[in-house]
């Protein structure tokens, strides 16, 4: 690429990731008031100068701006800055990434005003009848719109590297960033449809009532793939950077691309597994969505091997020796790879509480009890974010030229992070599957509240403390490094692992139309009788309900 | 033949993190489902 346009492409990546981190901070910064007002000390009174007021204004605020700001806007940064190196040409149309930037910045101002005001009270489910003003609505809508409209930017991009090497493999990072971007282009389709036809509307008055039912299947449409958003990005630095940056290579690049294949065909078509207690659904499309979701078990457990077998290749690389001894080998000193390896750990305990919450019979042991939080903290809280915060530790200095702040404030913040979310799930699970402790909910006020509960929710608090501090220290270092005089003695590039067999994939693993052919069939056969039956039998009744 | 071997070693350590994954895995999951199991049943006359 030429240098002017890796500038531009570089400028658009900094500050999608910009407003992310700013996001998460203040995202971030809520839970640790959860966490305190679960163990009895309620200091919402003590932000109604930024205008929180309650509990829920404040868990409002911490999911919207941690689930869907932070990981979006870092995502389409992390993306508009990797596919076009990846593809080796800069962006066919750098304005569409502008447009999608203003798109997706509208649609965070418009629906952060109402949340600061106490109008949209209604978590990040936004399930009605719970309702909100509906410029919240209308926000999210636009950050999505904006979403589509960044991968419109890559797929010309795409298109144009395809007509300019015809016949040749798509390079991994880019094919991988593509396949998320369709899988969520898909996915949030769900969302829209319940957004423009059953809430909005809705919200302004112009209905007086809306079906819940209808609008929460379309919504776990796009939930449940919306954690692939968040996790293929991840994936994208575990299996293409990661290794390189531990010194060694990918262990087979034609099953990291099979997994991606199998997360766009099977990522959405398993909503109903949030839905197992819902009484408007039938037990045999939930028994058949269960056993869609256990089928997202195989790419996930190649992904786990194929990852740890890529850094086994870099600790042997290292002179790693013996059954497990290249473990000791990797580059634990690096503060970017310390996280995104501690992350895969919590994550593999995330993926375990998941297969649990996946169970059609044992779901019903800890649903919607604070154990859910318990498990999300270690996947998007943990897989995602930690792995996100490692990216940022080259990516911060690639894209401001300086050098990193402070490699063992890096470490502390990584170590921190683990150390605190290992209590502060830990606290959450038990509490849930044990004692059945309701998630989404001001426990510090609740009267069925019991005494019993009072060790784990303080172990969870000092999870939450750790983990500020943690966050802290990741800001304190990421603003060291903006703010340095110390510019990079080396550039950096971007961190790509070649394949241990370098002979290219099969064909079959870059054609789109028979896995799109199976991912559309799989959705029809999967969602169209329900959501059929759903709406046949529209129920436009559920008048809306305000929560303060 | 023998450098084709050398160099797709295979991953050792890779297959014993993987055991032991699996076991937590049912370690874990069995524990959670013999905690559903310990709530009793429900009997519908």
């Amino acid at each position: 690429m030429f240098t002017n346009d890796k500038l531009s492409t570089d400028k658009l990546a900094a500050w999608n990731i910009g407003v992310a981190m700013v996001a998460l901070a203040l995202g971030g910064s809520m839970g640790l008031f959860q966490k305190l007002e679960h163990a009895g000390t309620n200091l919402y009174n003590q932000l109604n100068f930024i205008g929180i007021n309650s509990y829920y204004q404040g868990l409002t605020l911490h999911a919207v701006l941690n689930a869907l700001v932070w990981t979006t806007f870092f995502i389409v940064g992390f993306f508009t800055f990797a596919i076009p190196r990846s593809l080796g040409r800069p962006l066919k149309y750098p304005q569409i990434q502008i447009a999608a930037f203003g798109l997706m910045m509208a649609g965070l101002i418009m629906a952060a005003i109402p949340i600061l005001m106490g109008l949209a009270n209604v978590l990040y489910t936004f399930y009605p009848p719970m309702k909100a003003s509906p410029f919240f609505y209308i926000g999210l809508v636009l950050v999505v719109v904006g979403s589509w409209v960044a991968g419109y930017g890559y797929y010309f991009t795409y298109g144009a590297w395809r007509k300019e090497n015809a016949g040749q493999r798509t390079p991994f990072i880019a094919l991988a960033a593509i396949i998320t971007m369709v899988m969520w282009q898909i996915a949030t389709l769900g969302v829209a449809i319940e957004l423009l036809w059953l809430v909005i509307p809705w919200s302004f008055g112009l209905v007086a009532g809306t079906d819940p039912q209808l609008a929460r299947t379309f919504f776990w449409f796009f939930g449940h793939p919306l954690v692939y958003f968040w996790l293929l990005p991840a994936y994208i630095s575990w299996y293409a950077m990661l290794p390189k940056q531990a010194g060694g290579k990918l262990f087979s690049e034609p099953l990291a691309r099979l997994v991606f294949w199998l997360f766009l065909v099977l990522s959405i078509p398993v909503g109903l597994h949030h839905q197992y207690v819902d009484p408007g659904i039938s037990a045999g499309w939930k028994v058949m969505h269960a056993i869609l979701t256990y089928s997202l078990f195989l790419p996930s457990m190649l992904t786990a091997f194929t990852v740890v077998a890529s850094l086994e290749n870099a600790g042997r690389a290292r002179g790693g020796t013996g059954l497990l001894g290249w473990v000791r080998k990797l580059p634990w000193g690096d503060p970017s790879y310390a996280s995104q390896n501690l992350a895969m750990i919590l994550f593999a305990f995330g993926g375990i509480s998941g297969l649990t919450n996946a169970s059609y019979n044992l779901n019903l042991a800890v649903h919607n009890t604070i154990w859910v939080p318990g498990h999300f903290h270690l996947t998007l809280g943990s897989a995602v974010t930690l792995t996100f915060i490692g990216i940022s530790y080259w990516l911060v200095p690639k894209l401001s030229g300086k050098q990193l702040f402070s490699r063992t404030l890096g470490l502390w913040q990584a170590w921190t992070w683990f150390i605190g979310m290992l209590l502060m799930s830990n606290g959450l699970h038990i509490l849930g599957l044990n004692f059945g402790v309701p998630r989404r909910s001001a426990l510090g006020f609740a009267p069925y509240a019991q005494e019993a509960w009072n060790p784990l929710l303080i172990e969870a608090l000092i999870g939450g403390i750790i983990l500020t501090i943690s966050g802290l220290l990741f800001y304190v270092n990421i603003v060291g490094t903006l703010v340095s005089k110390k510019k990079l003695t080396a550039p950096i590039e971007m961190p790509v692992a070649e394949a241990l067999n370098p002979e290219p994939a099969p064909a079959f693993l870059d054609t789109w139309r028979p896995w799109l052919a199976l991912t559309i069939a799989l959705i029809i056969i999967a969602y169209g009788p329900i959501l059929f039956d759903l709406i046949s039998n529209l129920n436009m009744t559920a008048p809306p309900i305000t929560i303060r | 033949m023998q450098n084709k071997d050398k160099k797709y070693k295979a991953p050792q350590g890779t297959v014993a993190i993987m055991v032991i994954f699996i076991i937590l895995i049912i370690a874990l999951w069995g524990s959670a489902y013999l905690t559903l199991l310990s709530r009793g049943v429900t009997v519908v006359q």
